[in-house]
């Protein structure tokens, strides 16, 4: 863990030197903060964002912030969050159920896919093309039936009685 | 003139179709130029190039007799055969005999074995995929194939497979193909 500052540490300004001040000071300047008043740091405004760091890191605060300064404090930092788009303002629901909404929404749109993929394979398109192709089918099927000549067996075996009289017509006629 | 217009109606339609499949599957169909190069990744436009070439007579030799022969008594075993294991082992016997050299009909006994294979094999579930496999390299697009019925007929059953199968472009690339092959014997007869 980091060593905390000292203003980390108590929470207040009180045991800061004149360096740790100004090097603060400073640091808040360059931030473009506005709790500066003639070099002097905004005491209350540094203890309140103090006190919700140290929060985070462990310290305790002494003396702790009331419930009105730790909702300032809040407010304080609320107000130096830049407010989020539009399309991600959740009404003001709880984390909780806002990630249990988007898990549940993860789920219906993975249970959702195949059904997606089918309906976007059957593409009115594909349907008309499903149909030509039958439709041609049909007409070709058709065409074969009508076209003269024979198939399978009968065709092997009048290919084999040509043969067969060629051959033997090409054997008889040199006797 | 009341009996030539349905006449022609009926010579035509296959040919109608034929366009309108063309324009379905080249996507004509689609009004979003945009919508229809994506489409292109998952519709296959179907492929209906067609060589053919005249079939030849040839020599009559005992070889290409006893294999002419041979693939109708093959037919006629499997009109006679019981189950469809015992038709297909038989037809499938007769396609793996040795084709003499010198005959160019052969080819065209081949087809017409392959197709009723397929046809055969079709009959069973999922016997549609393996009997494209059998016919679709015989009755390749880059292939120049004999112009004959059997051909055609070759055709249309690999047509029917692929419906079968839900491969529509090959379905109508193939239809189209055997419509074609039709088209150019029915002008060779009728010079």
């Amino acid at each position: 863990m980091t060593e905390l500052s000292p203003l980390l540490r108590t929470g207040t300004l009180g045991e800061l030197s004149a360096a740790e001040r100004e090097r603060i000071a400073a640091e808040l300047r360059a931030l473009g903060e506005d709790g500066f008043i003639d070099g002097e740091v905004d005491e209350g405004a540094v203890v309140e964002v103090a006190a919700l760091i140290g929060s985070v890191h462990g310290p305790a605060i002494d003396p702790p912030l009331s419930e009105i300064e730790q909702r300032r404090a809040w407010r304080r930092v609320a107000t130096r969050v830049p407010a989020p788009p539009a399309s991600m303002r959740g009404g003001g629901s709880p984390p909780r159920v806002g990630l249990a909404a988007v898990g549940f929404a993860a789920a219906v749109m993975l249970a959702l896919i195949p059904t997606l993929r089918e309906r976007g394979h059957d593409r009115p398109g594909d349907a008309a093309g499903r149909a030509a192709a039958t439709s041609l089918g049909a007409d070709a099927r058709r065409a074969l039936e009508a076209l003269p000549g024979e198939s399978d067996g009968a065709r092997a075996q009048a290919l084999a009685d040509a043969y067969a009289a060629r051959l033997h017509g090409a054997q008889e006629r040199p006797q | 003139m009341t009996r030539v217009v349905p006449r022609l109606r009926a010579i035509m339609k296959p040919f109608v179709r034929f366009v309108t499949c063309t324009v379905l599957f080249t996507g004509g169909l689609g009004c979003d130029p945009d919508a229809a190069a994506d489409d292109g990744s998952e519709r296959e436009a179907p492929d209906t190039r067609l060589q053919t070439r005249m079939l030849a007579a040839g020599a009559p030799t005992p070889v290409a007799l006893a294999y002419a022969r041979t693939v109708a008594r093959a037919h006629r075993e499997a009109d006679r055969a019981v189950g469809l294991e015992a038709r297909a082992a038989i037809l499938r016997a007769a396609l793996a005999e040795p084709v003499p050299g010198d005959m160019p009909e052969a080819e065209v006994l081949r087809l017409e074995l392959a197709a009723r294979l397929g046809e055969t094999m079709a009959e069973r579930p999922e016997g549609a995929a393996a009997a494209v496999e059998l016919l679709a390299p015989m009755l390749h697009p880059a292939r120049v194939l004999p112009r004959d019925r059997a051909t055609a007929r070759a055709l249309v059953t690999l047509g029917d497979l692929a419906v079968a199968t839900g491969d529509d472009a090959l379905a109508v690339g193939s239809y189209m193909r055997a419509i074609r092959v039709m088209s150019s014997l029915r002008q060779e007869l009728v010079r």
